[in-house]
């Protein structure tokens, strides 16, 4: 039964996912493509970003690294922001989708009309989220991949997978957290502000902690953090160093949390 | 054998009662219609019945299995048809139809094909390019095509043709034939008429009335009109019992007649009598009793 409503679910949303997935091939592209140009300007590019305020540079998700440096430039440009920003849209458009926006589209009744458990379609529900984003975050490595030797960026690809891994783990937690406000609650508003709430909080948290010390204790509540926040504090570079388990570990946790919370919440309730 | 059973079912949504105790059985083979106005708890009825919502109290089951701690089994034994059926977008009907067929593991290819040359529907077309009337059709044939024990219909004509709801009727009859046990909810009182046993009459929540459609009819006003080869008297009408708005005119006759036509045929026989036409019964004028409350 599981089997089966998953592969009719990623069926369904292949076309979407095939978009997204160009889209991001091409943003990535382009990202890199453009890399050449800043390397050879790398001492005025240094000068330049020397000229912003720490604060603002954490902001957008600089890392310390020159931005001459493939893993500078990457960081600041791509897994800064772009990356996460568009990985937790399309995590948190899956998770609301999913449960309350077939409830606000009715086609919910259809399907649970038939004789599946309200368990069995959260499991199944959860782990196609989880499918998708899989498939989007390869995409994106790929491309990330083919684009950093075609532009021959000094980066190892294993580092580029872990990290594009890492991306996937912090658009899960969020769509994770907004996947169970969808199915508690059914209600689309609610998910969508949650989800989209707590990543643009967590991130202004995440990047601002650094200077503002009673955010000190408020970051380990940002899924932010445990992306990249906890890598700066240490003075790391995860695009230099790889993954940490520590980061990895709490929002594993966190999805696993969430993921039983939906399977419990959704069938005690009413559909809408 | 009871098929459906709706004991003291009652549901709340916060403070606002939309069912209000209802019991009933329904036996094997039985059609049984559902009406009520708007607003009166049918769709919430079945929307429980379907394990959507939860009763508030009381229990309902299907072929003796609860249908909220039996979800799975109850809803595996019922074809439901929702009052305006929402699909993916994107699936053909086809698509539609075999995913039903793959939760089933059962194979109706030739049933599902029958039923869509008999209901003239384009199974091959994507759901976003058809009419409300060619998506019910889909979800009738959804319903149909696995023969289930039990029907649940929630206004299924909707947005149907004529020759296509005729087809319907034909449909539901066979199936019925077949050990189909049918629960209709319906404002298409002609529908019901043709098709329904025994109806149940909601109204604001509570259940005002559960007869056959034969007590049904029989309790109809209809229209008698005699014409005589002379002018009676009319007061030999005048205290029949069940006849109403008595008028005279010339030599024509014409009452309001409840029940049965004893008492007006032993007077008007008494008279040389040229002609008899009466007119169906008028069963939207006996609903309408009921949904406004004055039903008896």
């Amino acid at each position: 039964m599981l089997i089966k409503l998953m592969k009719y679910d990623l069926i369904r949303e292949s076309r979407s996912l095939l978009f997204w997935s160009l889209g991001i091939s091409f943003i990535t592209f382009l990202l890199c493509a453009f890399y050449p140009t800043i390397k050879d300007q790398a001492s005025l590019m240094d000068e330049y970003m020397a000229s912003f305020p720490p604060e603002m540079v954490a902001f957008f998700g600089g890392s310390g690294s020159s931005i001459a440096t493939a893993s500078g430039y990457l960081s600041l440009e791509l897994f800064g922001i772009m990356a996460p920003a568009i990985f937790v849209v399309y995590g948190c458009r899956l998770a609301v989708g999913s449960i309350a926006g077939e409830e606000y589209s009715r086609t919910i009744e259809l399907m649970l009309s038939l004789p599946i458990k309200r368990d069995i379609f959260v499991v199944a529900r959860f782990i196609g989220i989880a499918m998708n984003l899989l498939l989007l975050t390869l995409s994106f490595v790929s491309a990330l991949i083919i684009s950093a030797a075609l532009f021959n960026m000094d980066i190892s690809p294993f580092i580029l997978f872990q990290n594009g891994l890492n991306v996937w783990m912090l658009a899960m937690s969020l769509a994770s957290l907004t996947f169970f406000v969808s199915a508690a609650r059914g209600a689309r508003g609610s998910a969508y502000a949650v989800g989209y709430g707590v990543f643009l909080v967590g991130y202004i948290i995440s990047s601002l902690a650094v200077f503002v010390e009673w955010l000190g204790q408020v970051k380990y509540l940002s899924f932010v953090y445990y992306y990249n926040g906890y890598y700066a504090e240490a003075d790391l570079n995860s695009l230099v160093d790889g993954i940490l388990v520590t980061p990895w570990l709490v929002m594993s946790s966190s999805i696993i949390i969430f993921f039983v919370l939906a399977i419990i919440m959704f069938p005690k309730r009413d559909i809408r | 054998m009871e098929m459906i059973k709706f004991d003291n079912l009652t549901k709340y949504y916060g403070p606002i009662l939309a069912v209000d105790n209802v019991s009933l059985d329904i036996e094997q083979g039985e059609i049984f219609g559902y009406l009520g106005p708007n607003g009166s708890g049918k769709t919430t009825t079945i929307r429980c019945m379907m394990d959507f919502i939860r009763p508030s109290s009381g229990v309902i089951t299907v072929e003796g299995k609860n249908s909220v701690t039996e979800s799975k089994f109850t809803r595996s034994q019922i074809g439901y048809v929702p009052s305006d059926p929402v699909f993916y977008d994107r699936s053909t009907g086809d698509q539609v139809l075999n995913f039903v067929d793959s939760i089933y593991n059962v194979d109706s290819s030739s049933f599902r094909m029958e039923l869509s040359e008999r209901l003239d529907c384009d199974l091959s077309r994507k759901i976003s390019t058809l009419s409300r009337g060619n998506r019910q059709k889909i979800a009738l044939i959804r319903a149909f095509m696995f023969k289930p024990s039990v029907l649940v219909l929630d206004e299924p004509t909707t947005g149907l043709d004529p020759l296509i709801q005729r087809e319907f009727n034909e449909i539901i009859k066979e199936l019925r034939e077949n050990g189909t046990t049918v629960f209709l909810s319906s404002h298409v009182l002609s529908e019901v008429e043709e098709l329904c046993d025994r109806v149940g009459i909601l109204n604001v929540g509570g259940l005002v009335a559960l007869e056959t459609m034969g007590d049904i009819k029989s309790r109809a006003v209809r229209q008698i009109e005699i014409e005589f080869e002379s002018a009676p008297s009319q007061k030999e009408f005048n205290d029949i019992t069940g006849l109403d708005n008595i008028v005279l005119k010339d030599r024509i006759l014409t009452a309001d007649i409840r029940g049965d036509f004893n008492g007006i045929i032993k007077a008007a026989s008494k008279y040389s009598v040229l002609n008899i036409v009466t007119r169906e019964p008028n069963l939207d004028e006996i609903f309408l009793e009921y949904y406004q409350g004055s039903g008896n």
